[in-house]
């Protein structure tokens, strides 16, 4: 008749049991509980955090950045790694909101990826290293912003004859079958650049800033990023979920266009 | 058990064996098509990626998903008829555990392969154990469904060990090739004392483990969805709300089985309308169950509407996908659960109809957990959209028919009822058991 | 009589253009003391004083001072820190907390209005007092889940283990029982 284990059997079970844990530790594979890394790429020698700023007062959709992202890293027309999204207010207002990618300093996409292809860098931008991702999509599932893009068929032909190898801080040409996000143009930044969407705004609406030397700049003016920040009650998108974006909005909705 | 009972039991457990008659080939090739034209789709998919599957940037998940959470929870037949009935004593469960133990084997492995063929890149699917980041639901999948996998293996194997001396007696000289496996994987079993004791301790030790084993496969499953932001995943209902659905669906998956295998090899009477009446019952405890956690999840939403969860509420309830909704609901649960414990005629038949429809019912409500959590918009746009496409779906009729042609196959080789645990039940004495055949491990006679 | 009208006419052009000249005359050249000291409390940083006179000596009240900085960010910019208006004695207070120790330059800057013409100063002084170094939000209950998620590991290695046992014991206890003679399981 069959019966319930007996004590003497998990006793049995428990200590082979333990001797397995201690077997196995010894030749487990190096587990990271948090993905970081060096980036390749050149810094300035300053320790950067960036952040952005995005000005909703000037914001007229035109779309310019988008396109300038898209130029600028060779994606399809369905990639919009920073997409102006048209939003109508509770007063019945409509106005643009760019979204780029917040790199968020407690990223879902971060947390979920299960090979580590998403990491993160020195200077806080996420990155995604294509030739890691398996393109499982549990990072596009986790992001509660929609910012990241998956490449189901093979990105356009490139447009410049001399194809460089594409590396997470420079991910062009994209991947087939991998994820694909803004990374703040971490390529351009580390040669003294601005990124593409950036230089594109045509209303100076988007800002890239440093934390660390508190200072943020549309390429035209530049201002000390905290007060700057203090001075227009700055805000981040969906913070109550505790992503903590690196993004951060000038609440408007467009009203100074004619300014 | 009287002796000719158990003769005739015995003669219906591996009549299926070696019997390759014209109904077997053609079931075989019919099942044989369908697994192959998933196959090509397969391969095709490999060659082009996944655009062409109608998955999008809203919708990144579907069909594959969907299947893979579905499949598996067919295999929890397994776990629930065979090993809780085992630790509860349920003596009716003996000419069931083989078609159930097998059933979960066959679904679970065809279930493990879809991440496989949900990837971007299958072809860096191995280096998941190099990367293996743990904080990640998907390496969580990994090891709960391998561990699974092994412990449903170990399972099915165990119990048949003393099977194999039927099998071989009902091969006969038929095989050159099986009679050394059976030899070999019977581990010389002659039904000593020493080895019973042996047989019984590990049986019960994987009986214990794999429920457990299977809570954790669909909790991980469940958790893949509830870890994110969206609204209608982000429940703490989820993780019970898996493994009761697991449950659901494989016992109505068991009943299907079982009600086809049962006619198909002639065990009417060994496997009766009590069997499929106390099925039944469970079914419906099951179903009920799965009705209190869906009420439960509603109402805390439905009451407070808070922003994210709304607009998928009033899809399902109102919206774009309401008739699919209420077609699970009504046709694919209350319905069915009331058809199958009604009293009256046809007890057999309505608990089959009824677990069609819980079947079919339950792949539904796959899909209108992952599809709208896909398409709502989690930004200020509009709801994403998602139709598949003919790889999609013929990927899913072929591994849909896979299951069964395991099945046929798997029991051309092994007895489809457990003749030791039909033994065992019974309480038929170790010295009555004429499992003994001539020229096999050492002796015996009759 | 027409005499007189060009007579009148010609005196209140003379006027004006003596005017003119008067008024152009007025505005004079403007200077900026600019000095910076230690805040009266630490955490405020730095006070950056400014003196507004024009050159005959008089303050300049209500002036409108802009401070910037100059910065190296793609490109070299001029941060803009904030602005003071000067008091009744052409003086006025800027706080500044620098982001980072270290130099600092100042740009102190007058746009210039009637009287007063647009001026500029420089200073550098050395921070050593900072605002916080900018920290990113630590993730909750880091160490908590780490603990956690090692915990889990051993079970999963304790039920591999397990499932292994059972596999093991039981093969070779059906093997051992094979050879096992005159036991109650076997057959006359």
């Amino acid at each position: 008749m069959a019966g319930p284990v007996s004590r003497r059997q998990l006793l049995i079970g428990g200590g082979l049991g333990a001797s397995a844990v201690v077997a196995a530790a010894a030749g487990m594979s190096p587990i990271r509980f948090e993905a970081a890394a060096e980036s390749q790429h050149v810094h300035d020698e300053k320790p950067r955090q960036w952040a952005m700023v995005i000005d909703l007062r000037k914001c007229d959709g035109c779309k310019k950045c988008t396109e300038a992202c898209q130029t600028e890293h060779e994606l399809p027309q369905s990639f919009e790694w920073i997409k102006v999204f048209q939003v109508q207010d509770k007063q019945g207002r409509m106005y643009n909101m760019p979204r780029p990618c917040f790199q968020c300093e407690n990223a879902p996409c971060l947390k979920v990826c299960p090979v580590a292809a998403t990491f993160r860098v020195k200077d806080g931008v996420v990155l995604v290293d294509q030739d890691k991702c398996i393109g499982c999509r549990m990072c596009m599932a986790a992001c509660p912003y929609g910012a990241r893009y998956f490449n189901y068929n093979e990105p356009p032909a490139p447009t410049h004859p001399f194809q460089m190898k594409a590396t997470p801080e420079h991910p062009v040409p994209q991947q087939k079958g991998t994820v694909g996000k803004c990374m703040f143009c971490v390529h351009r930044t580390a040669e003294g650049q601005l990124p593409a969407c950036v230089e594109a705004c045509g209303m100076e609406a988007i800002w890239l800033g440093d934390l660390v030397e508190d200072v943020a700049t549309n390429g035209h003016e530049t201002v000390r990023l905290s007060q700057f920040l203090k001075d227009n009650d700055a805000f981040r998108y969906k913070e109550d979920l505790g992503t903590a974006p690196r993004v951060y909005y000038i609440a408007g909705h467009g009203q100074l266009l004619d300014a | 058990m009287d002796r000719l009972t158990r003769e005739r039991y015995v003669e219906r457990a591996v009549w299926p064996i070696g019997r390759g008659d014209r109904n077997f080939w053609l079931s075989v090739a019919v099942l044989s098509a369908a697994v192959l034209a998933g196959l090509y789709a397969w391969i095709y998919q490999l060659r082009n990626g996944l655009g062409v599957t109608g998955l999008n940037q809203k919708v990144s998940w579907g069909f594959y998903i969907i299947n893979c959470v579905f499949f598996i929870g067919i295999s929890y037949g397994g776990a629930m008829t065979s090993a809780i009935l085992r630790l509860t004593n349920a003596k009716w469960r003996a000419p069931l555990t083989r078609i159930a133990e097998a059933t979960a084997v066959a679904a679970l492995v065809v279930g493990a392969v879809y991440p496989i063929i949900d990837l971007g890149r299958p072809d860096r699917f191995l280096t998941i154990p190099l990367y293996a980041q743990v904080g990640s639901p998907i390496v969580w999948d990994l090891v709960a469904i391998s561990t699974y996998i092994l412990a449903s293996f170990v399972f099915l194997y165990l119990p048949l060990i003393p099977d194999f001396p039927v099998a071989l007696a009902a091969l006969g000289d038929r095989s050159k090739f099986l009679g050394p496996l059976y030899r070999l994987l019977s581990l010389g079993w002659r039904g000593t004392l020493g080895q019973e004791k042996a047989l019984r301790r590990g049986v019960g030790i994987m009986a214990v483990l794999i429920i457990p084993l299977a809570v954790s496969v669909h909790s991980v499953l469940a958790l893949l969805f509830a870890v994110t932001a969206r609204g209608g995943w982000h429940s703490t209902i989820f993780a019970p709300l898996f493994v009761l659905a697991a449950m659901l669906s494989g016992v109505a998956a068991v009943i299907l089985v079982v009600g086809a295998l049962r006619k198909v090899y002639g065990l009417q009477e060994f496997i009766t309308a009590k069997h499929f009446r106390y099925l039944s019952y469970l079914l419906v405890a099951l179903g009920v169950g799965y009705l209190y956690f869906m009420v439960s999840e509603y109402v805390t939403e439905g009451y407070l509407l808070e922003s994210t969860t709304t607009p998928v509420l009033e899809a399902i309830f109102t919206g774009a996908y309401a008739p699919a909704f209420w077609a699970f609901s009504v046709g694919g649960l209350v319905f069915p659960l009331i058809l199958a414990v009604a009293p009256g005629r046809f007890p057999i038949g309505r608990a089959c109809l009824a677990s069609v429809l819980v079947v079919a019912g339950m792949w539904l409500k796959r899909f209108l957990i992952v599809v709208p959590g896909m398409a709502e918009p989690i930004m200020p746009w509009d709801w994403g959209r998602y139709s598949p496409t003919w790889v999609e779906i013929t990927i899913t009729i072929g591994s849909a028919a896979a299951i069964p042609l395991i099945l046929i196959v798997f029991f051309r080789f092994f007895p489809v009822m457990s003749v030791h645990e039909m033994d065992e039940v019974e309480g038929v004495e170790e010295r009555a058991r004429p499992l003994l055949v001539p020229g096999f491990a050492g002796g015996g006679d009759d | 009589m027409t005499r007189r009208i060009a007579a009148s006419l010609a005196l209140s052009v003379i006027a004006m253009l003596l005017l003119a000249t008067l008024a152009d005359a007025a505005t004079q050249q403007t200077t900026i003391q600019l000095s910076v000291a230690a805040a009266e409390k630490a955490e405020q940083g730095y006070a950056i004083a400014v003196r507004v006179r024009t050159a005959d000596g008089k303050p300049v009240n209500e002036a409108t001072i802009s401070f910037y900085e100059p910065v190296d960010l793609f490109g070299a910019r001029q941060m803009s820190l904030g602005t003071t208006t000067t008091d009744g004695q052409g003086q006025g207070i800027f706080l500044y907390l620098p982001a980072q120790l270290g130099s600092h330059q100042i740009i102190a800057r007058f746009a210039g209005r009637d009287q007063a013409a647009k001026a500029e100063a420089t200073t550098t002084f050395d921070a050593d007092v900072a605002a916080a170094v900018y920290q990113p939000e630590t993730v909750p209950l880091s160490g908590f889940s780490q603990v956690v998620t090692v915990a889990v590991g051993v079970i999963v290695l304790a039920v591999w283990a397990v499932i292994a046992f059972a596999l093991v014991s039981t093969a070779r206890g059906v093997r051992r029982g094979a050879r096992d003679l005159g036991t109650k399981g076997d057959l006359a």
